[in-house]
């Protein structure tokens, strides 16, 4: 073993040094292999230029690794600290190098610009803020007009439905309109009259009733009394009617009476209504 | 033993003859509906998590008479291409089967239907069928005019009858779910969960209200208008319930 290294060390080939090279520039190598290289180097000359190359690619490589400050720059920047902190220290008992304004300007100064930024934060603040708050708020009256916008499409959309369910869900949408507008009554009316499901017009009974205080509505509710066929609708219609005191209704209603088809529930309650109406 | 053996096989000859079923096969059944016609006599709805709406005739007046052999029975309300006295047409999205009976015979169906289809049913005075539904989780519409009973029933629901009462028990309500139950002379009465966000609207004519549940929350509003109607919102509120009766009394209870 010992003989063979010995061998080896002595009659070392520049292809063995060209594979080391890299380690030994890293500082991996055993002292022995080191003082190996080092003697090939001094006798080899074309190893001494690829050396010096891979020397150069490595000093560029461990450029760009993170530098381990050495101990003593540690040393000296915890002297530099504590010579630094021994300075102010001295500054801060002796105030012998503290000069420029006097305590109080200073203090005065002090308070004066305390002041000034407590105003201009107010300030600010106030600007943001009520910026803010107008944005909001117009965002907010913005969002919902928007939503009565959706919910009205959502009515128009939901009441061409097939299902009798997703129409009464628009009308209920109908229901939460503040004020309604021409197209929004003109659909209630034709649903109220046209829809082939009772439940459905119903529910447009009772989403035009929360308009009846417009004359337009109350009107063609009495018209649409004489059309309705059913007992649930004659009721309900009769009931808005009575309870505006709509006197245009007295006579639908007394068409209902007389109509021999009339279900006696329907009667008694046209007959109540007619004594509260006269 | 050799006796029980015969008579279970003279059974299962004799059962197609007694009950004929016919299946109709639906695809996406939550996008579709059933449209139920003419139907005479009770007929129970029943939902199942199946695809194929499945309608059995009880009735043993169906199978055509002897004479008839080789004939094709004949209907005024259209063409029986059932084999059990319906009619019925596919078209887009919904079934529709029409009963062809005169109303003076029953065919005594029974109906299993997927219970995410909706299903609508209509049938005049002269029909005079009490609807039964059962385990159904879509929308359900009915125009009856003697009673309607449903039970474990999801919503929305759209029933109205003439003469009947309506019977309803729901175990869930899906958010904004709209309820609209009319009736004319009969009682309405509805079991739902106790926690079940509600806008209520409840009126009638000559009747009562009755309910376990908490009407005297003062941050809910309870508004008479006209007659007999009132608004209130349980648990906050949310899906909106129409409940209008002429001559009946509403009962709503908290359900088990």
């Amino acid at each position: 073993m010992f003989i063979s290294n010995k061998i080896n060390s002595t009659d070392m080939k520049c292809e063995e040094l060209e594979e080391k090279i890299i380690d030994y520039l890293d500082g991996k190598l055993e002292k022995e292999s080191n003082i190996e290289i080092e003697k090939h180097l001094e006798t080899c000359e074309r190893c001494l230029d690829e050396f010096r190359d891979f020397q150069q690619v490595m000093k560029i490589v461990s450029g760009k690794k993170e530098v381990e400050p050495d101990e003593s720059l540690r040393i000296n920047f915890y002297h530099m600290l504590h010579d630094e902190i021994r300075k102010n220290r001295d500054i801060g008992t002796s105030g012998v190098q503290r000069e420029s304004l006097p305590w109080y300007n200073r203090f005065v100064f002090r308070i004066a610009a305390g002041f000034a930024l407590l105003i201009c934060g107010t300030l600010i603040g106030l600007l943001v803020f009520s910026g803010i708050n107008n944005s909001q708020q117009a965002q907010l009256s913005q969002l919902r007009n928007e939503v009565t916008a959706l919910k009205k499409s959502a009515m128009f959309t939901l009441l061409k439905e097939e299902s009798s369910s997703e129409r009464i869900q628009a009308l209920n949408y109908a229901d939460e309109l503040e004020t309604p507008d021409e197209n929004v009554i003109e659909i209630l009316v034709k649903t109220l009259n046209t829809d082939k499901n009772v439940n459905v017009r119903m529910a447009a009974a009772y989403a035009l009733a929360r308009f009846a205080d417009y004359q337009v509505v109350c009107d063609s509710l009495v018209r649409s009394l004489a059309l309705q066929k059913d007992p649930i609708l004659q009721v309900t219609l009769i009931n808005i009617l009575v309870e505006r005191r709509d006197k245009n209704a007295i006579q639908s209603i007394e068409r209902i009476i007389e109509d021999e088809n009339t279900l006696d529930e329907v009667k008694h309650v046209a007959q109540n209504g007619i004594k509260m109406l006269i | 033993m050799k006796n029980s053996l015969l008579a279970l096989f003279i059974f299962l000859l004799a059962a197609p003859v007694r009950a004929q079923e016919y299946k109709i096969p639906v695809q996406n059944t939550k996008e579709n509906k059933l449209v139920l016609r003419s139907f005479s006599g009770d007929m129970p709805i029943e939902g199942y998590s199946g695809n194929e709406i499945i309608i059995k005739a009880n009735s043993l007046d169906l199978s055509p008479p002897e004479r008839a052999k080789g004939l094709k029975p004949i209907y005024p309300g259209g063409m029986d291409n059932t084999g059990i006295g319906l009619k019925m047409e596919k078209n887009d999205n919904q079934v529709v089967v029409s009963c062809l009976l005169p109303f003076t015979k029953d065919g005594e169906y029974e109906v299993k239907v997927p219970d995410n289809l909706a299903i609508e049913l209509q049938s005049g005075c002269e029909n005079s069928n009490n609807i039964t539904v059962t385990g159904m989780k879509n929308e359900i519409e009915i125009q009856n005019c003697a009673d309607i009973r449903l039970d474990n029933v999801t919503g929305p629901l759209v029933l109205s009858t003439i003469s009947g009462n309506i019977d309803i028990v729901c175990k869930n309500i899906a958010a904004n779910t709209p309820f609209s139950i009319n009736s004319i002379s009969g009682d309405i009465d509805i079991s739902i969960p106790e926690n079940a966000a509600v806008d209520l609207e409840m009126g009638t004519i000559s009747g009562s209200f009755y309910s376990d549940f908490d009407f005297t929350q003062e941050k809910s509003e309870m508004k008479r208008v006209g007659g007999s109607q009132l608004r209130y919102s349980l648990n906050g509120g949310g899906s909106k319930f129409r409940i209008v009766t002429v001559s009946g009394n509403i009962y709503l209870r908290k359900g088990k």
